[in-house]
């Protein structure tokens, strides 16, 4: 509803509520007559009214009575009339910082002669400040000039309260005049030169005023200012006892918006503090604005807005639009209109008469340096007065000099005085969250990105080109163009494209500029040039010239140019920008903001030139180089967070992890200088330096909603939640990213990024999907890095989802892209990956020289991350060939180096892949360790992914162990986990395991269900070996369950799946299985013969599992044909193969088979007690199966012995065998009851 | 900022909101609330366990501190309640919120305001005085002094007579503005809740 409607609204619901029922209805009908829209409101609200019952009249809490009002000093209304020496007060006048003003006349009308008395606050020591009075009244009493208003008396009141008798001026404050009658600027300033004389005067009689201020000076009806207050600072102010300035009493006898640097800092005020205040009363006088806006007042905030900003020049602080809430509510809003109006009567005219001269002297007056100012009033007076002559003032000169001096300076005494700003308001209130957009409580749910109104105008910056072609001028080039972009996006109006991504397209585009255009897709380019001039005899310095193009659709080209000496070539692009951003018509920046930009680059010229060359070296994919370049520029500037970051990311592409972090975290120390957007940036840098994904995620979440057309923070936070294992999220912020306008959301990168999030949830179809469409695309803006890693994640996708043949082909691709692009550490990984597609195809020697080629790239770039990768890979690649030795020696090298880099997430995955070594040597309990330390580190750095896959490998120990209950809770939690990452993949994996293990626990309903589910899951995510693994458990479930048929049916697709797979060990252990079936389908010349062909295939392998089970199935067959001496030695060979084993299964089944043995040579007490003493051993590890096979046999040997204790046994055995489904042993008690 | 301020920096800030610094009076409020965690902590360690404190008269007794102990002088007793007020409004609204932020399980900052916001009794349950800001926010859009009546009155405790004082308005003028904010205002939250 618009405000005079509500005030419409208003005033008839008020009338209305004020009136009984029946007068309210005519009331009502009347005054909505026409207006049924109003009528509707109205009776809206009265409806309201009368069932609010009692809403909001009981307040909060009682105002308490009495509260100490300890009434302010005159304000008590019996002043009136009261005597105070030979005068009587009339009135009061009004309140003022110090106290409270009255009217009075003299009581014997001696002189008719109105006076005003101050009457001081309390709170003063008003012995002093009278004592004070006195002092000064003979100086004061000089004073003698028409423009100062004069101080006539003093004294204290019978009350203890000082008061001061001032000749009384009936006028109104200069600025309200000036507004009142709309003075233009050149009565303005005449106005002012009364005042200035009246200064100048004091000042010839040593008296300083100290707190001029617009409210200190009258102007009388007649045009005549009158200075108020004269040198009554000096005597209120506390005395030099090392108090600091701000405890000035009552309300401060200094103003604090008024204070000159010097006052602020505690320093000697003088004369020039004076010019000062006259600057700043020109300037308000002239503009409407005051130079500086205090929010708070705190010490902090005045050291640094007074002593460090610059003002705005006048001419362009007009520009401002400024809203100030008043203590009432009500809002006043300044802006060109209506400070114009009340000026020249338009901006632009107001701006002509303020640009040039004007600026300068008004920003003279205010130079921070007291001696830098005009050396006296009077000679401001001059300058004013040839301005109004239209002749040259002197404050013209040097301004330039004076002002890229400041600029050299400022960043130091910045960042110290932003070290005092630690703590101030805003900045903490940012932090602890004040401004951060709410995140979402739910983790996956989407966070809608608001996108801005009106997109801003973006811009890249090309580079500069160096025209003096001078090679060690060149880094010019690189930091020139830095420095550009991050003055033009300092303060948000443009969207400019990082130097970064600038670097990026013209590596895939080209230089050419037309190319480079249609590449980046800005409304804007920025092309420069720069040339070195050497020094000349009469000026010996060298100068910097700088040329900027901006290119325009369909307008005139903008140029721009500007030219310093070299030690203060930046601030000619603090000048270009500036220029720049007049003619793209954007609002004149804060001075704070563009600080702010500026103060993230390094200060010295050394430095500067370290920087640049150093982060050019790294967008050239020269890390080596770069992080050389950067260490001696970080050493020159350790405080520099740009410097630190660009480190930061040098060491990242080396891969020492340590080192990356420590400087992100050095870059975050030193960026509090910086503004919201880089110091946000910098943390985001530390977080992911840190792979602190949760706390990556959130900042780049912030930036991303702050700036939601800068598709850099959604590319980064979707990074940062894929990896972080937030796939879901990470597509959601794709879905996001696909919502900004052309040409961003055609973005390549997109793409990319989606097919990274996809992989994580396993979802391969979108993967290359979207791969496929990262490809065209980037093939489009000629992309080459991009193509190539694109096509080599679409070879990994590939050989994930099983097709080594396509999976090869990519990666060819990405190898030979990568090598064209120049990208050694991208050919590394390629070779890397095309070594591990290749593996099962190729012969080893090939693939281990793949590795060894990717190792030594890596070693020779020094990326120390690839090294470990390589190694990594080879030390699986000798684990699959049972090439212990070699394994271990590879994954330890592989976890030094990661533990040297302080990669917690890799060193897991190595400690992990070292306890596999050890798991396959049988060293089950020094696996754990391993495992159990990865599991730790998985847990503390919150890397779900490798949590489960630790807490796999665990279970699979606590299974061979024989600790089957461990080793299901332990299953169960890594499934639960994996569910919840949304990784189908592990799931099979997972289930397979877990249904081995409820198989054993003689769960066999369960179990099937389990693995029923493994087989659907591994089909869909196309894990063959898993869906294999499945069909073989599904074998040995229906053989246990008696369904031979069956067993045979699932063992026999498990082989043909590993067949197709080429997977050597695997088909073993299922030629094995249908072995071992032969026999217990009473075949054992083909359990036999089977056993055998496994037998040749392992051939020289020293030991492990498969060759035990072969000697115990070819045992049982001999024994079951009668052959116990061939048995023997078969035996032999299996209790040989297993001697040392720590693995339960195995040892049982030996004993099992040792047993029979014994039976079979007649020593059946050797067999029983066998048989007694694997009992405990298998309860204890709840074999439930093993458990029935073994008091089947037992079964077996009495009644062999014929004991009577058979039937009894048999029948329990039957039972419990039956009520768990173990058809198979059911059959088998049946069978020997009967014979 | 923990150290507690001297009187001439109150004296300061409240001149310095008179003369129209919006952020002067977001400074005053940030330290009656430090303020306030001052005496709530030193009254929470000496309570038994599972004491509750009760808002408003924390940050009725911070400010009466504040201004009282640390000899700071103001203008009138307009300037002190408005401030009051404001500060009264800005606390409790902020401590609902993050009782209702930490049963979302939103992370939070400091451990001991957020320890705070639980122990606090609030004189209004969490959801209506959220509600009932975010109206009155919507309300000071459409008519800023009748906001500040009901920020003056409700969360300041201000009588009719006195409000008037403040604002420099009759106090007839005063129970009208009232009157129709209230039935504005309850309408607005009805539709809310």
């Amino acid at each position: 509803m618009a405000a005079p409607r509500w005030a419409r609204v208003k005033e008839v619901l008020g009338t209305a509520l004020d009136l009984g029922p029946a007068a309210r209805a005519a009331f009502l009908d009347e005054a909505c007559a026409g207006d049924a829209d109003l009528r509707m409101e109205v009776d809206s609200l009265i409806s309201a009214e009368q069932a609010s019952g009692d809403f909001i009249v009981e307040p909060v809490v009682r105002a308490p009575a009495g509260v100490a009002a300890e009434r302010p000093a005159g304000t008590d209304p019996d002043n009136i009339g009261r005597a105070l020496g030979p005068y009587v007060i009339e009135r009061c006048l009004g309140h003022g910082g110090m106290g409270t003003v009255y009217l009075a006349h003299r009581a014997d009308r001696e002189f008719e002669r109105l006076v005003a008395i101050k009457m001081i606050r309390g709170g003063m020591d008003s012995e002093l400040v009278v004592r004070r009075f006195r002092h000064e009244r003979q100086i004061l009493a000089t004073l003698d000039h028409p423009h100062i208003a004069a101080l006539f008396d003093g004294g204290t009141t019978p009350d203890g309260l000082p008061y001061f008798v001032m000749e009384y001026v009936a006028g109104t404050p200069i600025d309200r005049y000036a507004d009142e009658r709309r003075l233009n600027t050149a009565e303005r300033v005449r106005l002012c030169l009364g005042v200035i004389d009246a200064v100048q005067h004091a000042h010839d009689h040593h008296v300083v005023h100290r707190d001029l201020k617009p409210s200190n000076v009258l102007v009388t009806a007649e045009g005549h200012p009158k200075l108020l207050d004269f040198g009554i600072a000096k005597i209120l102010e506390p005395g030099t006892d090392g108090a600091s300035t701000f405890t000035a009493v009552a309300g401060a006898a200094m103003t604090p918006d008024y204070a000159s640097p010097e006052q602020v800092l505690g320093r000697p005020v003088t004369a020039a503090s004076d010019v000062y205040a006259l600057g700043l009363l020109l300037y308000e006088l002239l503009t409407g604005h005051r130079p500086y806006r205090l929010t708070t007042h705190a010490p902090e905030e005045l050291v640094r807005v007074v002593c460090e900003q610059d003002p705005e020049r006048p001419s362009d602080v007009i520009q401002r639009v400024d809203t100030v809430t008043q203590p009432d509510g009500t809002t006043t809003t300044t802006s060109p209109a209506t400070v114009s109006e009340t000026r020249e009567g338009s901006p632009a005219l107001l701006r002509k008469r303020l640009h040039g001269a004007l600026d300068d002297v008004v920003l003279k007056a205010l130079r921070k340096e007291p001696e830098q100012r005009y050396a006296s009033a009077a000679a401001l007076g001059e300058d004013l007065r040839r301005y109004l002559a239209d002749e040259p003032v002197a404050a013209g000169q040097g301004a330039g000099r004076y002002r890229a001096a400041r600029w050299a300076r400022r960043h130091r005494t910045a960042l110290s005085a932003a070290a005092l700003a630690i703590g101030a308001a805003g900045l903490t209130a940012f932090l602890a969250g004040a401004f951060r957009p709410e995140i979402s409580a739910v983790a996956g749910a989407p966070v809608e990105a608001s996108a801005p109104s009106s997109p801003r105008p973006s811009l890249a910056v090309v580079g500069f080109r160096n025209l003096s072609q001078r090679p060690a001028d060149e880094w010019l080039s690189t930091a020139l163009a830095e420095m550009l972009t991050t003055e033009l996006a300092g303060d948000g109006q443009l969207r400019v494209v990082p130097a970064d991504q600038v670097a990026r397209a013209e590596r895939d585009a080209g230089t050419d500029a037309g190319r480079l255009s249609a590449n980046l897709a800005t409304d804007y380019v920025v092309q420069g040039t720069f040339a070195v001039i050497e020094g000349t005899p009469s000026h010996a310095v060298r100068a910097v010239r700088i040329d900027v193009r901006v290119q325009r659709p369909s307008r005139d080209p903008i140029a721009v140019s500007s030219v310093a000496d070299e030690a203060q070539v930046f601030s000619t692009v603090a000048d270009a920008g500036r220029q720049l951003r007049i003619h793209l018509g954007l609002r004149e920046s804060p001075v704070e903001t563009i600080n702010g930009a500026r103060a993230a680059f390094p200060q010295s010229l050394e430095a500067n030139r370290l920087y640049a060359e150093g982060a050019a070296r790294l967008r050239r994919l020269d890390a080596v180089a770069a992080r050389d370049l950067l260490e001696r520029a970080a050493a020159l500037e350790p405080g520099s967070p740009l410097i630190q970051t660009t480190l930061a990311s040098a060491w990242t592409a080396l891969g020492y992890d340590a080192r990356a972090e420590a400087a992100a975290r050095q870059a975050f120390e030193t960026s509090r200088a910086l503004n919201r957007e880089d110091r946000l940036n910098v943390e985001g840098r530390l977080h992911e330096a840190t792979r602190q994904w949760p706390k990556a995620v959130e900042t780049y979440r912030t930036l991303w909603g702050f700036f939601s057309d800068n598709i850099e923070y959604g590319l980064r936070l979707a990074a940062a939640q894929t990896s972080g294992g937030m796939g879901k999220d990470a597509l959601a912020t794709v879905e996001e990213m696909r919502r900004l306008p052309a040409p961003q959301r055609a973005d390549p990168r997109i793409d990319l990024a989606e097919a990274q999030a996809a992989t994580t949830l396993s979802d391969y179809a979108r993967e290359l999907d979207a791969l496929r469409r990262t490809l065209q695309s980037a093939e489009k803006s000629g992309s080459r890095m991009l193509m190539a890693r694109a096509r080599l994640l679409e070879g990994r996708s590939y050989f994930n989802q099983g097709q080594p043949g396509p999976a090869e082909k990519a990666i060819e691709a990405s190898r030979r892209l990568f090598e064209e692009a120049g990208d050694r550490a991208g050919l590394a990984s390629a070779l890397n990956s095309l070594a591990t597609v290749l593996g099962d195809q190729e012969s080893r020697p090939r693939i281990q020289r793949l590795y060894e080629e990717s190792l030594a790239i890596s070693s020779e770039i020094g990326d120390r991350r690839s090294m470990s990768a390589a190694l990594n890979n080879l030390g699986i690649m000798f684990k699959d060939e049972r090439r212990f030795v070699e394994a271990m020696q590879a994954h330890e090298r592989a976890l030094a180096i990661r533990r040297d880099i302080g990669d917690r997430n890799w060193t897991a995955i190595s400690l992990s892949n070292i306890g596999v070594v050890l798991f396959e040597q049988d060293r089950l309990q020094d696996a754990a360790k391993y495992y159990e330390e990865s599991l730790a580190i998985a847990r503390d750095i919150g890397d779900k992914r490798q949590q489960v896959r630790a807490l796999h490998n665990l279970a699979i120990v606590s299974r061979e162990a024989g600790r089957l209950a461990e080793a299901r809770a332990e299953y169960e939690e890594s499934l639960a986990t994996r569910a919840e990452i949304g990784d189908k993949r592990g799931q099979a994996i997972g289930k397979v395991e877990l249904g081995a293990v409820l198989l054993a626990q003689g769960e066999l309903e369960r179990a099937r269900q389990v693995e029923e589910e493994a087989v659907q899951l591994a089909r869909e995510t196309k894990l063959t070996p898993g869906e294999a693994q499945a069909e073989y458990q599904l074998g040995e479930i229906a053989i246990a369950r008696g369904d031979l048929a069956a067993g045979r049916r699932h063992h026999a697709r498990g082989l043909t799946l590993r067949l197709e797979m080429n997977e050597t060990r695997t088909v073993l252990e299922s030629r094995l299985a249908l072995a071992e079936l032969a026999l217990e389908e009473g075949q054992p010349a083909e359990a036999e013969r089977g056993a055998q062909q496994v037998d040749q295939a392992l051939g020289s392998e020293p030991s492990g599992p498969l060759r035990v089970q072969v000697g115990l199935l070819t045992a049982r067959a001999h024994l079951a044909r009668g052959a116990v001496e061939a048995a023997a030695g078969a035996l032999a060979t299996a209790r040989r193969f297993a001697e040392g084993t720590e693995r339960v299964e195995v040892r049982r089944k030996l004993a099992m088979v040792e047993a029979e043995y014994d039976a079979a040579r007649g020593r059946t007490q050797e067999a029983r007690t066998r048989l007694a003493a694997l009992r405990p051993v298998l309860q204890r590890a709840g074999m439930v199966l093993a458990d029935f096979e073994r008091r089947l046999f037992l079964l077996g040997l009495d009644r062999a012995e014929e004991l009577s204790t058979v039937k009894v046994d048999a029948n329990a055995l039957a039972r419990d065998a039956q009520a768990r489904g173990a058809g198979l042993i059911v059959t088998r008690v049946q069978a020997r009851s009967r014979s | 900022m923990d150290r507690p301020p001297t009187g001439a920096q109150l004296t300061r800030l409240l001149e310095s909101w008179r003369q129209g610094n919006s952020g002067a009076a977001d400074e005053l409020v940030s330290l009656v609330y430090a303020e306030l965690r001052r005496m709530a902590k030193a009254k929470l360690r000496d309570e038994r366990p599972g004491h509750t404190l009760q808002a408003t008269a924390l940050v009725h007794e911070a400010w009466m501190k504040l201004m009282n102990q640390h000899g700071a002088t103001w203008q009138n007793r307009a300037q002190f309640f408005a401030v009051a007020a404001q500060a009264m409004r800005r606390i409790l609204v902020d401590h609902a919120r993050r009782r209702r932020a930490a049963k979302r399980g939103d992370g939070t900052s400091s451990v001991d305001v957020d320890a705070l916001a639980h122990v606090l009794t609030a004189p209004l349950p969490d959801d209506r005085l959220l509600a009932l800001d975010a109206a009155l926010e919507e309300l000071a859009a459409l008519d800023a002094r009748q906001a500040r009546i009901v920020e003056l009155r409700f969360f300041g405790g201000l009588s009719v007579e006195e409000a008037a004082d403040v604002l420099s308005v009759s106090p007839t003028t005063i129970k009208r503005e009232w009157a129709t904010a209230r039935a504005w205002l309850f309408r607005a939250v009805q539709t809310d809740l």
